[in-house]
């Protein structure tokens, strides 16, 4: 299992980011309108915007950190990206094609190279379903224990285990995120859940023909230690969508998923650092 | 007891299959990654060195640009008043003009039906001089 939760956390994207010229001023260099650095699929898209900042600083047209009229969000293509998931979520989400998804290395082409377009833009008013970027340090680390709060009480039936945390243990935990501290992390995640959980906190991204997604979060009951990803089937697609277990394929942490998998084992070994476990439906090619 | 063995193949077999695809996903998304900045320094906010007296002159000029730009905003607001004002002035002019055409219409009609009624009662004035001539030729 430890192999595993280890490759899972290891795991990284190319990311390449490129900003808005309305961000800097007439006459910056290109060049600076593009950044591109390695993102751990296990992490935040706005861990990275002191980063952002600290680089385009020179040339910004204004002051992000106290101009607080001008609204910034991601894009991909021109759709907005919530920035609220995981970086691996999100680019699962966005890849169209079940053949990327396929990791037979002889299919692998040498010279192809997997990346994932993002464009910081700005406006006056902020696109619907987009939760604002702030310039507080600490928002990725409030929502991030939010969602474990939510996690623990889907596990547990209470939040008293993530409560009972000591502020210590809170910051270590948030730093083993930073510091890619994977002992860290596991020690405090293993606290909070059980091995024996009632529920499991899923969240199932779908691809639309419109090309946004749909978002559902159903409540998958275990009933014993064998329910499979087969068993709840029914909960994973909606009656009304058109994708079935005939034309999809279930991709988690950028890997597909065979149907027979069971779900604790799944949950344990494949969630992601905010202790949900992301399925992303693809339509098979 | 079986049960179990066979729980702990399948999950075995199951681990070495999610182990796999794990590692080609790393292998196949770390292709060119050198082409990439590592991101171990651009998290949590570590931040470039900037020389500090260039970053007072920039804030120093991000704040004049800022002015600026809410001096330009104002002025367009200003140059929009203004043209709504020539719009609604041509307006104006537009329907004085109409109405100087209307009345110009109406004056030469109204010539025109006065000149007839004179040309009229000249003649209705004829017709009477010559009756009373003819009476007074008849007379004598």
């Amino acid at each position: 299992m430890n192999d595993i939760k280890q490759l899972v956390w290891d795991g990284e994207l190319n990311v390449l980011i490129s900003i808005d010229p309305s961000f800097l001023m007439k006459g910056s260099p290109k060049e600076k309108t593009v950044l591109r650095i390695r993102v751990p699929r296990e992490t935040y898209l706005i861990n990275y915007m002191p980063f952002i900042w600290s680089k385009i600083r020179d040339f910004l047209s204004f002051d992000p950190l106290n101009d607080s009229k001008k609204c910034f969000w991601f894009e991909h293509n021109g759709a907005p990206i919530r920035w609220n998931y995981p970086v691996g979520v999100l680019f699962d989400g966005l890849v169209k094609s079940s053949l990327a998804f396929v990791t037979s290395s002889e299919i692998q082409s040498e010279n192809v190279i997997t990346i994932l377009r993002v464009r910081l833009v700005m406006g006056d008013s902020l696109p619907p379903t987009v939760i604002p970027i702030t310039t507080s340090k600490t928002q990725a680390e409030k929502f991030w224990f939010h969602q474990w709060k939510q996690v623990c009480f889907i596990l547990n039936g209470s939040s008293k285990a993530i409560m009972s945390l000591s502020v210590n243990e809170s910051r270590k935990f948030w730093r083993s995120i930073i510091a890619r501290n994977l002992h860290d992390f596991v020690e405090i995640s293993n606290k909070i859940s059980s091995s024996k959980p009632r529920h499991i906190p899923i969240i199932i991204q779908t691809h639309k023909a419109s090309g946004s997604f749909n978002i559902s979060q159903p409540t998958v009951r275990m009933t014993g230690l064998d329910t499979t990803l087969k068993d709840i089937e029914g909960d994973i697609f909606n009656a009304k969508e058109e994708m079935n277990a005939d034309n999809s394929i279930i991709i988690c942490q950028g890997i597909e998923i065979p149907w027979d998998i069971a779900m604790s084992d799944m949950y344990l070994k494949l969630r992601s650092f905010d202790g949900f476990l992301y399925i992303t439906l693809v339509p098979k090619n | 007891m079986r049960m179990n063995e066979k729980r702990n193949l399948q999950t075995g077999a199951m681990d070495g299959l999610l182990i796999g695809r794990l590692v080609d996903r790393n292998n196949s998304e770390a292709h060119l990654s050198e082409l990439f900045q590592d991101s171990n320094d651009a998290v949590g906010g570590k931040v470039v060195n900037h020389d500090e007296a260039l970053l007072k002159t920039l804030k120093i000029l991000q704040q004049e640009l800022k002015s600026k730009e809410q001096e330009i905003r104002k002025l367009k607001e200003v140059i929009e008043l203004k043209n709504k004002n020539a719009e609604r002035l041509n307006d104006e002019l537009i329907s004085g003009t109409i109405e100087n055409n209307v009345l110009q219409q109406k004056l030469s009609d109204l010539k025109k039906e006065h000149s007839k009624l004179v040309a009229r009662w000249l003649k209705k004035t004829e017709k009477e001089t010559e009756v009373m001539n003819s009476e007074m030729e008849g007379g004598r």
